[in-house]
């Protein structure tokens, strides 16, 4: 008789997440910055890319993050534990999950290189000529749609999001994320990424 | 045996020529003397050639720089007590400046004595950080070098400030970083000495001030606001001082409770650190000073730098009135006493002895035999009229009379609060009652007592005194469910 039976075994922990070693001495959760800082980068990552959300799961899959990232709704969940966010969910965000969301997000952005080397080249020659973004058409596009990523989606009455109510800061911000991609693409990106997320966690 | 790695990246490049001087087998790959290392930069017509100190600062910095990308906050870029050779400064829009100074490494023409300086597009700047990761990956090649990724710890960063309240601060640093450089830039080679920790103290701690031994000369190294709330401000010198007694008074009660209330939690100061500080009329803080190592270390663990720097772009900060006093962080928290400068402090400096030799209040929790405190701090009521360090000047001691004041005092706070305080979490003071019922200062037990004071009848019911009444002093608790409960300070078996 054919039994069909649950694999006994339990399935091992993802490995991947283990290439991040987690500072000694921090809380065991993510900050409210890391959780800030997180899902601007992922916020960015979604203005360069239109299937940005999509790809975050799928990611999510492929580096088999998704017994930590369990589907549509918790990465949303935890996207929403940033504090600026309209509806910010005011749960916890493990250290776990933080990892996942670094490895993910860096994971996207090695994807996205060309284009965000392109894009920050770009910028370099609009500021060396004195050129508004409107003559880059690709960079343009990518920073209208951070702004209304953002303002879709931050508590306009926070006053950490008040200090973004102009397009030149908004612009200015998703210029600053797209540097901060670009070294997140590096080999040791994730890592740097994470380390980056404790700053003046530790004593 | 010579050995020569290279790693490239599109806008730079790092090759490494070194030699084996290990034969055991295995190692005789590794390459651990290194004997020049050149780094070529996409657009720079000569690549920059060094030696080993240069190399490691370059991959310190390079390593160090990155991170603060990353966060935005300023990684020391040097160990301390070591010299600055190589650092690399945030620049206008797209670009970083790396800046090295000569002795160290060349750019293959004659050296004309000044620090090299090149500017570095972001996309330049993370090709080398690359390039120097690749590196650090490679373990055959100078193992010992390593990248020592670790979080920044918090004596580098301020305390918890929304994002909005950093850009200021930030775009500040960012426009002392660019003047310094250019400064490094038009000065003659430095001599190199070892960079000045105590200067440390000041706003953005490793990066500029720290990191440029000849920074000291050029002022603009320090954002303007900081040279305004320190010590070279005319501030100290040409501004009104208060000599009202009574302002005083009210002055230093204000500033101990915001101290207390923005210090860091009990035990952050293991040795204590003094600090001389400067408020005007309203009780905002102008400046504060300090005179030692320990105060100069340990100014970030203070709530002063932030205190101060919002109040420093002000106008007219030097023709405000201001009031000095001496703020104490220990273990045991914050003390405050009036400054004695020798100028006009109106409190009398027996007075200010008296307080100074006691110790906090929450330390003072032993009970003292009331002719005892009563002869040390015959003087000190006339200091404390909202808030007092000591023991009242003289006491009671019939437990009637204690009992009595006790049902009073709280009969006087249950009279005269708005409306019962409910919900909250308890609010305990120590507060000081005269023998004729008059409430004569309060002292909140903890930070969330201190925030919650104005949810209590205590701040208007208190008059100042001044002379020696007998006085009492009972722990008041407002607790979370509306009820105010009083108790005598030392307990009912003291006056049994």
């Amino acid at each position: 008789m054919q039994v069909q039976s649950p694999p006994t075994t339990e399935p091992p922990k993802p490995q991947v997440i283990d290439q991040l070693t987690t500072p000694e001495g921090v809380p065991n959760e993510c900050s409210r910055r890391a959780k800030t800082q997180i899902d601007l980068l992922l916020l960015a990552i979604e203005a360069l890319d239109l299937g940005g959300a999509e790809a975050m799961l799928a990611s999510s899959k492929e580096l088999g993050l998704d017994e930590v990232i369990r589907g549509r709704v918790n990465l949303w969940l935890l996207r929403s534990s940033n504090p600026l966010r309209r509806f910010s969910q005011r749960q916890p965000m493990s250290l776990e999950e933080g990892k996942a969301l670094v490895l993910i997000t860096c994971f996207l952005a090695r994807r996205l290189t060309v284009l965000i080397r392109q894009l920050l080249l770009g910028y370099q020659q609009l500021n060396d000529q004195e050129l508004s973004f409107e003559h880059h058409f690709r960079l343009s596009d990518y920073l209208a749609r951070f702004r209304s990523h953002f303002r879709a989606r931050m508590n306009a009455k926070r006053s950490s999001v008040i200090a973004y109510s102009t397009d030149e800061k908004l612009n200015e911000l998703a210029i600053d994320l797209l540097t901060k991609l670009l070294f997140c693409t590096g080999i040791d990106g994730a890592e740097r990424l994470w380390i980056s997320l404790f700053d003046g966690e530790v004593s | 045996m010579t050995i020569q790695r290279q790693y490239q990246l599109p806008n730079c490049s790092l090759i490494l020529d070194g030699l084996s001087i290990d034969p055991t087998p295995g190692s005789e790959e590794i390459m651990s003397l290194l004997v020049n290392a050149e780094c070529r930069i996409s657009g720079l017509e000569r690549s920059l050639n060094g030696g080993y100190n240069f190399f490691s600062a370059l991959v310190r910095a390079v390593s160090q720089y990155s991170q603060e990308v990353l966060s935005g906050f300023a990684h020391p870029q040097v160990a301390e007590d070591e010299p600055l050779l190589v650092h690399i400064n945030p620049g206008e829009g797209p670009y970083h400046h790396l800046v090295i100074q000569p002795e160290v490494a060349d750019l293959g023409g004659a050296s004309d004595g000044r620090a090299i300086d090149i500017k570095l597009s972001a996309v330049q700047l993370f090709d080398l950080s690359e390039a120097v990761d690749q590196f650090f990956d490679d373990s055959q090649t100078l193992p010992e070098l390593a990248p020592a990724l670790a979080p920044l710890p918090r004596r580098f960063v301020r305390a918890d400030q929304p994002l909005g309240d950093r850009l200021l601060p930030a775009a500040l640093g960012v426009g002392s970083l660019v003047a310094a450089t250019m400064a490094i830039g038009l000065l003659p080679v430095p001599k190199l000495k070892e960079p000045n920790t105590a200067l440390t103290g000041a706003d953005r701690p490793a990066e500029v001030i720290a990191s440029t031994p000849d920074a000291n000369n050029t002022e603009p190294a320090a954002p303007e606001n900081i040279a305004a709330v320190n010590a070279s401000s005319p501030l100290w010198e040409d501004s009104p001082r208060i000599d009202d007694q009574a302002q005083l008074e009210s002055l230093q009660t204000e500033l101990q409770n915001k101290l207390e209330l923005n210090a860091e939690p009990a035990g952050t100061f293991t040795q204590p650190a003094s600090y001389q500080v400067a408020v005007n009329e309203a009780g905002e803080v102008l400046g504060y000073k300090f005179n030692d190592d320990i105060a100069a270390k340990n100014v970030d663990k203070t709530p002063l730098p932030r205190l101060a720097r919002d109040n420093a772009d002000k106008a007219e900060l030097e023709t405000q009135a201001i009031a000095q006093y001496e703020a104490t962080f220990d273990t045991d928290g914050v003390t405050v006493t009036p400054w004695q400068d020798g100028t006009q402090v109106a409190t009398k400096t027996e007075d200010a002895d008296a307080t100074q030799s006691e110790t906090a209040i929450d330390s003072a929790d032993q009970p003292k035999t009331p002719a005892e405190s009563g002869s040390k701090n015959s003087l000190a009521a006339d200091t404390t009229s909202a808030t007092f360090s000591s023991e009242p000047p003289t006491t009671l001691t019939q437990f009637t009379e204690v009992e009595a004041l006790n049902s009073q005092l709280k009969d006087i706070l249950v009279e005269n609060r708005e409306q019962p305080r409910v919900g909250a979490d308890p609010a305990s003071y120590r507060v000081r009652i005269s023998q004729d019922g008059t409430i004569t200062g309060y002292q909140p037990i903890d930070p969330e007592a201190a925030e919650a004071i104005e949810e209590t009848p205590l701040p208007k019911l208190v008059e100042s005194t001044s002379e020696d009444v007998s006085s009492v002093d009972y722990r008041v608790v407002f607790t979370e469910r509306g009820v105010v409960e009083v108790s005598p300070w030392w307990g009912w078996s003291y006056y049994e």
